[in-house]
């Protein structure tokens, strides 16, 4: 591993790891160690701190659990891949250069290409298949939204900063901010915890999502059917009919843990779609932490289509149950796996049915050791990328930080692929 | 590089006057040279050919958030069985197939019309997978509430100009559009309409005002791309009033008004839709510095996207299929998305396309007017060949005007139309034209030291529409790209770009703007050429910009 | 002209998407051998993976068919398809028209996007039976299809139009905002049935599903009695017996004119 002995600050450094990408951090780097210098929520400040860790910086590739170095895990890959019948790119975090270069890989080997959280973003884009839906962005929100609702039994957990840095700013353009009201529906004991501000504007409002579409019910019929108290049904009712420009933020991947989840995102959609026949209202569905915007962005102007697809000789197919990774993986119609997981610290679910190899950040978790694990740097902390926000329009570049001794997931993909 | 001679072919190169001589062209580095004398490595003989400049499409919707959008949206038309290219739809075809489908029609550059600056890593990321063509972009200014604001307070013109030159600097583009001037804006406020000559709810200023001072600011900053208009009340019959307006409002400045054929309609008639072209042409013929591109509708589905939120979200109710979505963008501007269905059965769709092709025929000049179709709001851009033969022969179009469901016969002076383009004309309003709008010195000409992109058509093809859409060679930068239909090779265009010089205090503003009400720093906005070539995956090339003050 | 026969000889467990089977339109049955597709990460000639003889193109028969075999009969024009075995995804996915026979049972999102033909398949269907297709706003546009056992979950979504006979049980989230058409269900119905249905015509033997409906006192049975002769005859099987049905119809939670006949 190269000696650096750089002491370094970086300002404005965009965060690679969840999709708000805050991108106001100032980071110090001294002899590869990353010090964070912001006011920031310890778990976002943690991401960085991790990759601090000796055992994180001086991970060597392995084969099947015992190390080894990175020529004979590159030449293991190889080999693996030229005894593969069929093999999948399941892309789990990752940005828009990964992206390019995984269905480039793909095409090579007439592989198929998947994203883990799939099945949740195909659920948002089927929105607007299939019906209206009138979007906003964070900045609009920001300065335009006097009424903000958020359904949220995890979302602050999940996205620290959005409420300090997004919803209950100090700051409006267009409209006077303490006029703001933010209602956080949900489960209150979650979202009042991980909200730890104190702001007259929030309201807190215990509910159980799953009866969202109760509530719009009530709210288009202005008759309270829902579990609601009365109290609180009127005053979000009020909010709702005297506001400029109302917001409804929800996040499809915490509300597909209810069985409702298609029919409650098309009716909050239809009820924000039939509030601008007078006002003005939209939604903003929050993406994934897995650089699932990036990646559907990325799939949809390359192949026209947002994630599983198969390239077959000349071109690619689309077929959203037949090239879902996970059933292909557990029908065991696949026989090597390539994960690429540049960022996240969700632990990787691998299948010993078939041959599997970890293009990983090195704090990367599995169940059962792979057959081929590669190391590889982290977009926004050891080399430049490209991510998109949340609200799909933002996209912002990622910068290296400091010299990594570990390749780009993309040279890796390149290298283990000629 | 190796050396290239197109030998006896019969050249069309506007810019030289040159129309229809026998000559040769060579070719050595990627640009057009004086005869050579060393051993030509590649001679391709050309006789019975028509040799053109690479053909340039300045306004086509190719790449950035709404386009994506659509692409996404309307998955279900990317069943394209045809062999040659992926699956994806013909109006909203992957950045592969784009560039594919341009270079066998013989375009060799392309410029996408509505970058958002916030949104402008996406379209130039887009554009960079997409082969063969150079491109660039225009940025959307108008809307954003910096703007407005600096408007409102009635901030000098020389500071709109730094924030102007900034954002161009900013986005890496090549050009400044407004769309629907104040009236994205306005549509956040809940106004649904917003005429030339009305203020804002918010800012109590008029689309007027914005386009005189952006048009003013882009004249000054030496930008050779006059500021490009989409006009205010897009497809609202009566509209060609406030395009008319509109195009006052540049007080004489250069103005290039986009797909003018969706706002040259007039309210006369049972129907309450007529055609206003005569109005409008009228207009452009008379205005000296007054450019436009057309438009024209074909019958088909398409998608129609927009930045003009206001307009399509009031059109959302003809969706076909039955789906759209609008979006708010960060304090910028705004989109629209909205899957449209023209046919020949619907009166005001079969003036549509009436009206577009007056629009054509009644300009004069070949160097105001640009063929295009909007891509893909009015048709694919692949339908270009189509609409060529329709300027070119009388006979087609009045068969077609026959052919048609509905009769419009009487609410349009097509047949009386007696123009057909010549091939000379053609080739100024897709090569020569475009490239002196955009202040492309190096392309739409065969000129020594211009850049070689060239299109070899074969004469003897009979049918114009055949001829137009399979060239025998397409050669760009040099390279023989594609020989009779088959690519030879891949090459990648380069992204043009204009950087004026501007006074850098406007950034401290910005940075103050930005810190209190933007969600991310302005730094981050910027896209430097080096993120360009290495991040996004495009080299730049700049074009000069030569300051001018009015007095 | 004698059928064209596939038998299926693939031992690897790859999955095989059958599209091309639709395409077809040649009786030279060295080209049909000769026909490249993708399978796995190669590129592989038919005669590779079936053993190919006939040259009917309009009357296939699949034999040794198995759950890889994925989009059967998608987008089918005018072709017979018989097929002895399961199959994979999306059989007869917008199929327009002709006909398909499976003996054995079918894979996920059968049927869906359908604008013509008929469909039997002698055995189940598995979720998303005759849902919607991508990015679009109609399950089944057209067409007939017989089910002789049961039915997954999620299946039956926005039917337009068209006639569905299941001879077993359906699972939950079932016939969910139907536009219109006529489905018979012979077995048992799991929960969440019918939900924000706008019309359609259900002939059904789970009486638990019309508690929330209205029983109607008097009923025309015209529709019904030609229903039961239809039905049966297509199906040659005396599957509709009762003779006097019980009628239900909706007014309630938008079932604005969904109507139940229990059989």
């Amino acid at each position: 591993m190269p000696k650096i002995s750089d002491s370094l600050n970086h300002k404005n450094v965009v965060c690679p790891f969840c999709s708000l990408h805050c991108d106001d951090l100032e980071i110090t780097v001294d002899d590869s160690k990353l010090s964070v210098r912001n006011n920031i929520p310890k778990s976002c400040v943690s991401k960085f701190e991790q990759l601090n860790l000796a055992k994180f910086r001086e991970i060597s590739s392995s084969i099947k659990g015992n190390p080894c170095d990175q020529k004979k895990a590159f030449q293991h890959s190889r080999q693996l891949i030229k005894e593969s019948k069929e093999t999948v790119f399941f892309n789990s975090s990752v940005d828009v250069n990964i992206t390019r270069e995984s269905l480039s890989a793909a095409s090579e080997l007439n592989g198929i290409v998947d994203h883990v959280n799939s099945s949740v973003f195909l659920k948002n884009i089927s929105i607007y298949q299939r019906r209206g839906y009138m979007a906003t962005s964070l900045t609009e929100i920001k300065n335009k939204s006097d009424v903000i609702i958020v359904f949220s039994n995890n979302l602050f957990k999940t996205y620290p900063r959005l409420m300090t840095k997004f919803l209950a700013t100090k700051d409006s353009f267009s409209i006077n901010p303490k006029n703001k009201k933010i209602y956080v529906i949900g489960n209150k004991k979650n979202n009042k915890r991980d909200c730890d501000i104190k702001d007259k504007r929030i309201t807190y409002i215990d509910f159980d999502n799953k009866n969202i579409s109760d509530l719009l019910d009530s709210f288009t019929d202005k008759k309270n059917i829902s579990s609601v108290s009365n109290k609180f049904f009127d005053e979000l009712l009020t909010s709702i009919e005297c506001s400029k420009y109302l917001s409804i933020l929800w996040a499809t991947s915490e509300l597909n843990n209810y069985k409702e989840c298609n029919e409650i995102i098309y009716n909050i959609s239809a009820y924000v779609v039939a509030l601008n026949k007078t006002m003005r209202a939209a939604c903003l569905s929050l993406a994934g932490n897995d650089g699932d915007v990036s990646f559907s962005q990325t799939m949809g102007w390359m192949t026209g289509f947002p994630s599983r697809i198969k390239f077959t000789g000349k071109f690619f197919e689309y077929d959203k149950d037949a090239y879902k990774a996970t059933q292909l993986i557990n029908s065991g119609n696949s026989d090597l796996v390539i994960y690429i997981n540049s960022l996240s610290e969700k632990k990787l679910n691998l299948n010993k049915k078939n041959k599997n190899i970890v293009i990983g950040s090195p704090s990367t978790k599995y169940n059962i050791e792979p057959d081929v694990f590669i190391p590889c740097g982290t977009p926004g902390v050891d080399y430049k990328g490209h991510v998109f926000r949340t609200d799909n329009v933002v996209s912002l570049p990622l910068s290296s930080l400091r010299l990594s001794p570990y390749k780009s997931a993309q040279q890796i993909l390149r290298e283990i692929i000629k | 590089m190796p050396t290239l001679c197109l030998k006896n072919g019969n050249v069309f190169d506007p810019i030289n006057k040159v129309f229809n001589k026998k000559k040769d062209i060579y070719i050595k580095d990627g640009k057009i040279t004086e005869k050579l004398s060393e051993k030509i490595a590649e001679t391709i003989d050309c006789r019975n050919k028509i040799i053109m400049p690479g053909a340039i499409d300045l306004h086509t919707h190719i790449g950035g958030g709404k386009v994506n959008i659509a692409r996404l949206m309307l998955q279900e038309f990317h069943n394209n069985s045809d062999n040659d290219y992926d699956l994806t739809a013909d109006f909203v075809p992957s950045t592969l197939k784009t560039g594919l489908q341009y270079i066998k029609m013989g375009y060799t550059s392309c410029f996408e019309p509505a970058v958002l600056p916030i949104n402008a890593r996406q379209s130039h990321a887009e554009m960079a997978d997409t082969p063969f063509i150079d491109k660039g972009g225009y940025a959307l200014l108008g809307n954003d509430d910096f703007l407005l604001d600096l408007i409102s307070r009635g901030a000098n013109q020389s500071e709109i100009n730094d924030y102007v030159a900034f954002i161009l600097k900013a986005t890496q583009c090549i050009g400044i559009k407004v769309v629907n001037p104040g009236g994205i804006n306005a549509f956040k406020f809940n106004q649904r309409a917003l005429n030339v000559d009305e203020n804002s709810v918010r800012y109590k200023i008029t689309p007027r005002k914005i386009v005189r001072i952006l048009a003013r600011a882009v004249y000054e900053l030496g930008v050779p791309h006059p500021l490009h208009v989409h006009c205010s009340n897009l497809g609202v019959p009566g509209n060609f009033k406030s395009t008319i307006e509109t195009i006052k409002a540049a007080e004489g400045l250069p103005v290039h008004i986009t797909h003018i054929q969706f706002h040259s309609y007039g309210n006369n008639g049972d129907r309450n839709f007529s055609s206003a072209s005569a109005e409008i042409t009228d207009y452009v013929n008379k205005i000296p510095n007054l450019t436009c591109d057309v438009g024209q509708v074909l019958f088909g589905q398409t998608a129609t996207m927009s930045g003009d939120s206001m307009k399509q979200h009031a059109n959302h109710s003809h969706a076909h299929p039955d789906k759209w979505l609008c979006m708010d963008i960060e304090c910028e501007a705004g989109c629209g998305v909205v899957p449209f269905k023209y046919t020949d059965q619907s009166f005001v769709n079969a003036l549509q396309w009436a009206i577009g092709l007056e629009t054509f025929l009644l300009t004069e000049d070949p160097d105001k007017i640009f063929l295009t179709t909007d891509h893909p709001n009015g048709a694919p851009f692949t339908s270009y060949p189509h609409l060529i033969k329709l300027l070119m022969d009388k006979t087609f179009r009045d068969d077609l005007l026959d052919q048609m469901s509905v009769d419009i016969s009487k609410h349009t002076i097509l047949k009386d139309i007696k123009r057909e383009y010549t091939m000379s004309e053609i080739a100024t309003m897709t090569r020569s034209a475009p490239a002196r709008i955009l202040g492309l010195k190096n392309k739409g000409s065969l000129s020594k030291g211009a850049d070689a992109d060239i299109t070899v058509y074969d004469s003897n093809i009979i049918d114009i529409e055949d001829m137009f859409a399979s060239p025998t060679h397409v050669i760009k930068d040099g390279h023989v790209v594609v020989k009779n239909g088959e690519i030879k090779k891949y090459t990648w265009g380069k992204t043009q770009v204009v950087k004026p010089e501007y006074d850098a205090s406007i950034e401290k503003k910005l940075k103050k703007y930005f810190d209190k009400y933007h969600t991310i720093e302005l730094p981050n906005y910027t896209i430097s050429n080096d993120e360009m070539s290495e991040v996004i995956g495009s080299h730049v090339n700049e074009i000069k910009c030569a300051r001018k003050r009015i007095s | 002209m004698k059928p064209l026969i596939f038998k299926c000889k693939i031992k690897d467990k790859q999955r095989l998407d059958m599209s091309w089977l639709s395409r077809i339109n040649t009786t030279s049955l060295s080209d049909i051998k000769n026909i490249a597709v993708s399978y796995g990460s190669k590129i592989y000639k038919i005669s590779k993976l079936f053993d190919v003889s006939g040259n009917n193109y309009k009357n296939i028969i699949i034999k040794n068919s198995n759950q890889r075999l994925d989009n059967i009969g998608n987008n089918l024009k005018d072709k017979e398809i018989t097929i002895f075995g399961d199959t994979g995804f999306g059989l007869a996915r917008g199929m327009c028209s002709g006909k398909i026979t499976l003996h054995g049972n079918t894979g996920k999102n059968a049927c869906s996007g359908m604008r013509g033909g008929s469909v039997y398949i002698l055995g189940s269907a598995d979720d998303g039976f005759c849902c919607l297709p991508t990015s679009m706003n109609e399950g089944l546009v057209d067409g007939f299809i017989y089910v002789q056992k049961n039915v997954g979950n999620n299946s039956i979504i926005r039917m337009r139009r068209g006639n569905i006979v299941i001879g077993g049980a359906i699972g939950k989230n079932s016939c969910l905002e139907l536009i219109s058409g006529s489905v018979t269900i012979l077995g048992k119905i799991g929960s969440n049935f019918c939900k924000n249905a706008r019309r359609g015509t259900f002939f059904i033997k789970d009486k638990s599903v019309c508690k929330e409906y209205i029983k109607a006192n008097d009923t025309d049975l015209t529709f019904y009695n030609f229903y039961k002769i239809k039905i049966n005859s297509i199906l040659k099987k005396n599957l509709l017996k009762s003779s006097s049905p019980k009628r239900y119809f909706g007014t309630k939670n938008n079932r604005q004119l969904v109507e139940l006949f229990i059989v």
